[in-house]
């Protein structure tokens, strides 16, 4: 049989070493990619998830505008409500002032999407008022 | 068949004139290179018969460094004992460099069927003797024919010359090959283990969309997450804009008359006496951060905010 010249034995064995170096390499690589994509895709998940709860939540959003608007402070304040597909129309022809305030504060500090207004006074105490919510 | 190297044979005794060639070339060592003992030994395989060999040998080689070969013949053991390096350095004498070596084989396999002597050089010969061939004086023999390798067809008993001593020994080649093979292992375990854990941080992703109801793709993520912020950041605009309409401190006789928000126009209209008053209530509006355009009419400041 015949002798291999060791330098080929040690030159094939440090070819093996480096392209097994190399492959590990790459794999750590994507293993950072991967946990790079983790944290995103999380990050994006929880944001998601938080933004709707406050800002895509038609359910919940109508029930809390009904709760509203049978509650003591506005149940008699003639508001007029109307649904039309994603959107809660709320008109009051003479609403009382305290009415008015108390829907506005409630709307606008809760997680209501508001799309259009109009409030024209009518006279010290009284306006009109048009809201659309969108759901 | 496709990597036999074609080699010319030839044979190699002390008193081989030197050869002048540099083709590959297989050689066939007269018995002058080697010591060889036939045996029967109480062994079943090659392996064990080789390591007996030095045992064998033992009070019979001149002092030196010896390497054993065997090979089975009916019943008994051929066993060789042999100096690489006296070899090799032998060789090169006659001009045949190691990397010129092709095939090695002692005469006793090549000659082991010779009916006759056989003449390889002026002065001796090979002959066999009890199954061994021998070198012998030419005198000693009548009919030897001269050697004919022309038609020879070398046996499968090739010889190993450790011809690469001199760039490293065995144990050396032995220790580093083992040490780059073992870190050859870590890698190749590390790189089994990177890759189960890129598997498992894959898995968790996928679960997360399933935990979260996320779409399949993350493009179509990140259009839900831009719609959604985009709606949040107007509608907190929209707030931080009435607040500071709804917070603008009136003087008596001033009060909001309309205040309207249609698509992303948000106006209000106050009741001013004067032009001064609107200024200050302008200014106000300024103060508090609102970006707005103002006109000033009849009694009215009309403001429209600009986003």
């Amino acid at each position: 049989m015949k002798s291999i010249n060791p330098m080929y034995i040690a030159l094939l064995l440090i070819a093996a070493l480096l392209v097994t170096a190399i492959k590990l390499h790459q794999a750590k690589q994507e293993q950072y990619e991967a946990l790079e994509s983790l944290k995103q895709t999380e990050a994006t998940a929880r944001r998601i998830t938080a933004l709707k709860e406050q800002w895509d939540s038609p359910q919940k959003r109508t029930a809390e505008l009904e709760r509203l608007l049978r509650s003591g402070a506005l149940r008699n304040a003639g508001i007029v409500r109307e649904k039309r597909n994603n959107t809660i129309i709320l008109d009051a022809e003479a609403i009382d002032g305290k009415s008015a305030e108390y829907l506005f504060n409630k709307l606008l500090n809760g997680s209501y999407t508001i799309k259009n207004l109009r409030l024209k006074r009518l006279d010290a105490s009284q306006a009109d008022l048009h809201l659309e919510v969108t759901l | 068949m496709f990597f036999k190297t074609e080699a010319q044979v030839h044979f190699v005794d002390t008193k081989t004139p030197d050869i002048e060639t540099d083709a590959m070339l297989d050689i066939i060592l007269s018995p002058a290179f080697y010591w060889v003992k036939r045996r029967k030994l109480p062994v079943r395989f090659i392996r064990e018969a080789k390591k007996l060999a030095p045992s064998v040998f033992d009070d019979t080689l001149p002092e030196g460094e010896y390497s054993y070969t065997a090979y089975k013949e009916g019943e008994e053991y051929l066993l060789f004992a042999y100096n690489d390096k006296a070899i090799l350095d032998q060789l090169l004498n006659k001009g045949i460099k190691p990397s010129q070596i092709n095939r090695v084989y002692f005469a006793q396999s090549e000659f082991d069927r010779i009916d006759h002597p056989v003449a390889i050089s002026t002065s001796h010969v090979l002959g066999l003797h009890d199954g061994i061939v021998v070198k012998l004086p030419a005198a000693l023999s009548e009919q030897a024919s001269p050697i004919d390798l022309s038609w020879h067809k070398c046996s499968s008993h090739t010889v190993d010359l450790a011809r690469y001593a001199h760039i490293a020994d065995r144990q050396s080649v032995i220790r580093f090959g083992s040490f780059m093979a073992v870190l050859t292992l870590l890698f190749l375990i590390e790189l089994a283990i990177v890759g189960d854990k890129t598997k498992a941080i894959e898995a968790e992703q996928a679960g997360l969309f399933a935990k979260y109801d996320l779409k399949s793709t993350m493009m179509q993520n990140e259009a839900i997450l831009k719609r959604l912020q985009s709606r949040y950041e107007e509608q907190e605009a929209l707030r931080a804009d009435l607040l500071a309409i709804t917070s603008l401190k009136l003087g008596d006789g001033e009060h909001l008359l309309r205040l309207s928000r249609e698509g992303n126009a948000l106006k209000a209209t106050w009741e001013v006496a004067t032009s001064q008053r609107a200024n200050v209530l302008a200014s106000q509006l300024t103060k508090s951060g609102l970006a707005f355009k103002h006109q000033y009419r009849d009694g009215q400041l009309s403001v429209e905010v600009v986003r």
